[in-house]
């Protein structure tokens, strides 16, 4: 993929657990190894929604989430994209009959970017933020 | 007495001394660990309702606990709780662990709060009033844990009972946005094949040769 002149500062994710396993915590973090270092591209994890660019979220949202994730959705600057690690925010997973589930993650907030997988690899994750990539360039009017 | 450890079948024998018929079984497991294959003990007590805190104040006088979690298990006439303990907590490979069950009857699910003998135990035993619908008496904080606030009264999700969670609290996630307008698939399911000895294997490699040149 060729970077457009539009993106023109590094990309910045917060990672946002509403209700996970732990398991894709896991690939992710591992993603961040200098196994793959996408870090020396500028990506990175954030402490915080207001510095980030993608939001990654990872888990079915359960009841206590929701308010939570809406408004860390919310702090995020625009343009922002979304992304959606592993399965259980896609079609709940292994927690398909839980009582304590507010529906899939594209219910509550829009989502972008899926990544499916129980748990996905850290390929599939960072395969996952070079669409985000794509979309904020589409947004911000690059990429032409 | 090994460094003035009791050994695992002492420490039955101080319960059944201790209880006498309040203790309805009791096992000792001996599983084997690491390279050395050390020995680790597993007992398990079986207890009446009302032998449940003197066998804690037993084990107490034993060493000092470690209580891991309150388990519990919903058997269809009785309610298992399984109170697991560790005795020696920190000694290498010395480490035994000593489970306390109690069936509660589900006529009757009331079992005395173990919190002033173990003041931690307090946030297992709120986790079990919430998910079995058991009352422990005494509770110091009979609150909820970890359900919400706007749960139903009287949906224990534990149980396997009528009291459990109903289909309709669940949320059906994987149904949402899945399309209802397509096709049946065109090829009908293959019936389960029963292997036979022999034959069945042959077949399906000879039968390839022969399709290959076509």
């Amino acid at each position: 993929m060729k970077l457009t002149r539009s993106f023109n500062r590094s990309l910045w994710a917060f990672h946002f657990n509403s209700g996970s396993c732990n398991g894709c915590e896991i690939e992710i973090v591992a993603a961040i190894t200098p196994r793959y270092d996408p870090e020396r591209f500028g990506i990175k994890l954030v402490g915080t929604p207001r510095h980030a660019d993608v939001l990654v979220i990872t888990g079915p949202v359960v009841k206590k989430m929701k308010d939570r994730l809406l408004r860390v959705y919310a702090q995020m600057p625009e343009p922002k994209v979304v992304m959606c690690v592993g399965t259980c925010g896609i079609s709940g997973g292994v927690f398909y009959d839980s009582y304590n589930l507010e529906g899939p993650v594209d219910e509550v907030i829009p989502v972008d970017v899926y990544v499916p997988g129980c748990p996905p690899r850290p390929e599939a994750i960072i395969h996952g933020v070079v669409k985000a990539l794509e979309k904020l360039e589409r947004i911000q009017g690059g990429g032409r | 007495m090994r460094n003035g450890r009791l050994t695992p079948e002492e420490v039955v024998e101080r319960f059944t001394e201790r209880l006498g018929a309040d203790i309805l079984e009791t096992r000792v497991q001996e599983r084997r660990e690491g390279i050395k294959k050390n020995p680790n003990y597993n007992i398990w007590i079986d207890l009446n309702r009302d032998a449940l805190k003197p066998a804690i104040e037993a084990l107490i006088e034993i060493h000092y606990p470690h209580l891991s979690v309150i388990a519990g298990s919903d058997l269809g006439e009785t309610i298992r709780l399984l109170y697991h303990f560790t005795i020696y907590y920190g000694t290498p490979a010395g480490e035994y662990t000593v489970t306390l069950a109690v069936d509660l009857p589900k006529g009757d699910l009331t079992i005395p709060t173990i919190s002033d003998l173990i003041p931690g135990a307090v946030f297992t035993e709120r986790e079990k009033q919430e998910f079995f619908g058991i009352t422990v008496l005494d509770i110091p904080d009979g609150r909820r844990l970890f359900l919400p606030e706007d749960f139903p009264q009287g949906v224990y999700p534990w149980r396997k009972d009528e009291t459990g969670v109903p289909d309709s609290m669940v949320n059906k996630l994987w149904a949402s946005k899945r399309p209802t307008d397509r096709p049946a698939p065109p090829a009908e399911e293959k019936e389960a094949c029963e292997l036979e000895t022999g034959e069945e294997v042959e077949k399906p490699g000879s039968t390839g040769v022969e399709e290959e040149p076509k």
